[in-house]
């Protein structure tokens, strides 16, 4: 496409402008030694950063994972109490040790939760159905039990000596 | 590529850089050194790598214009926060800066009336000596997208230069460029 009059004009503006700005170059040596020299400076930087950065890091996890753990198990010091042979009571003893608001929150919700298992544990294994009463026998007091040696016997003397005498008296 | 190949690549193209630069940051020289130094920085930490995919030229004109474009968002950010007005100090220094003849300034201030995507298409097309096409692909639009603003930033700049009264028949001081345009 060749160029119209105007367009040669508008080059014309811009050559004598390009050439204006040819007095303005800084050297190309100046410019890329402070961009090396600034180069550096940041990798200087960089590296104390990047390293303080990568600890920050690693602590931050490192301690995500120890919360973590530590909520996980509620009872952490459970190795030092006595073995599950203890009551439920006995084994929820408050320690005196310092918690968090949080920490303490969750603990006391544990608790309640463990108490009204308990209780409705206790509850279950004294329920008895309704119909065993209706079930339960008279003789089942005679029959739940062995008899004594010779009672039968004694029982029949007493009652056979008791039924002579008042024969005879009758009988008179 | 090399660094020191790159280096001496740069070298040879250090001028038009500038310029290039100094368009994209409105004839503002220490601007223009700022973003230049900071594009041979981006070369030198390979932030900015030439993959050899276009010219060395529009690659580094591509980037010097993103620089320009972020550093300048960086000194809006900067006198938003700031009450004092760099804007009266860059014009003295541009005033003593360079002896400027009346004709330039006033053809500098009608560029500087156009929108930044006419004023950049002409500077590449007109200054750099560069194709529509080369041209496009340094502001990443299309071919059609800079010729449009070619053709508009043509038109306006006429007009502005009319109002301002400028004088057209100036002395060549370059080579004619007749092939630039495809």
């Amino acid at each position: 496409m060749e160029l119209g009059g105007d367009e040669k004009r508008i080059q014309a503006l811009f050559s004598e402008l390009s050439f204006e700005n040819q007095s303005r170059v800084p050297q190309f040596g100046q410019l890329w030694t402070r961009a090396q020299a600034k180069e550096t400076g940041a990798a200087r930087l960089t590296r104390p950063v990047a390293v303080l950065v990568s600890l920050l890091i690693t602590a931050a996890a490192g301690s995500l994972v120890v919360w973590t753990w530590y909520t996980s198990t509620p009872n952490s010091n459970s190795v030092m109490q006595p073995p599950p042979t203890v009551t439920f009571e006995a084994r929820h003893t408050p320690t005196p040790i310092k918690l968090e608001p949080s920490r303490k929150k969750h603990i006391a919700r544990r608790r309640h939760a463990d108490r009204s298992i308990a209780t409705e544990a206790a509850l279950l294994s004294n329920w008895q159905s309704p119909t065993q009463q209706f079930m339960a026998s008279p003789t089942d007091l005679a029959l739940g039990s062995l008899p004594t040696l010779n009672q039968s016997v004694k029982d029949l003397e007493s009652f056979l000596s008791k039924n002579s005498e008042i024969m005879k008296e009758s009988n008179k | 590529m090399e660094i020191s190949e790159l280096k001496a690549e740069l070298e040879k193209l250090h001028t038009a850089s500038f310029g290039w630069a100094l368009s994209c940051c409105r004839q503002n020289r220490g601007d223009a050194e700022e973003v230049l130094q900071t594009v041979y920085l981006k070369i030198l930490q390979g932030k900015a790598v030439f993959r050899g995919e276009s010219k060395l030229q529009t690659w580094l004109f591509a980037v010097i214009r993103k620089t320009a474009i972020s550093e300048r968002r960086k000194q809006l950010l900067r006198s938003l926060s700031s009450i004092v007005n760099t804007g009266a100090g860059s014009n003295a220094e541009l005033e003593s800066d360079f002896e400027r003849s009346e004709m330039q300034r006033r053809f500098q201030e009608a560029l500087a009336q156009l929108p930044a995507r006419q004023r950049e298409t002409l500077h590449l097309v007109f200054y750099q000596d560069l194709s529509l096409s080369e041209a496009a692909e340094v502001m990443n639009v299309s071919v059609g997208s800079a010729r449009r603003h070619y053709e508009r930033g043509k038109k306006r700049l006429r007009e502005a230069l009319d109002r301002e009264g400028v004088d057209y028949g100036v002395g060549w001081r370059r080579k004619e460029n007749s092939g630039a345009v495809l």
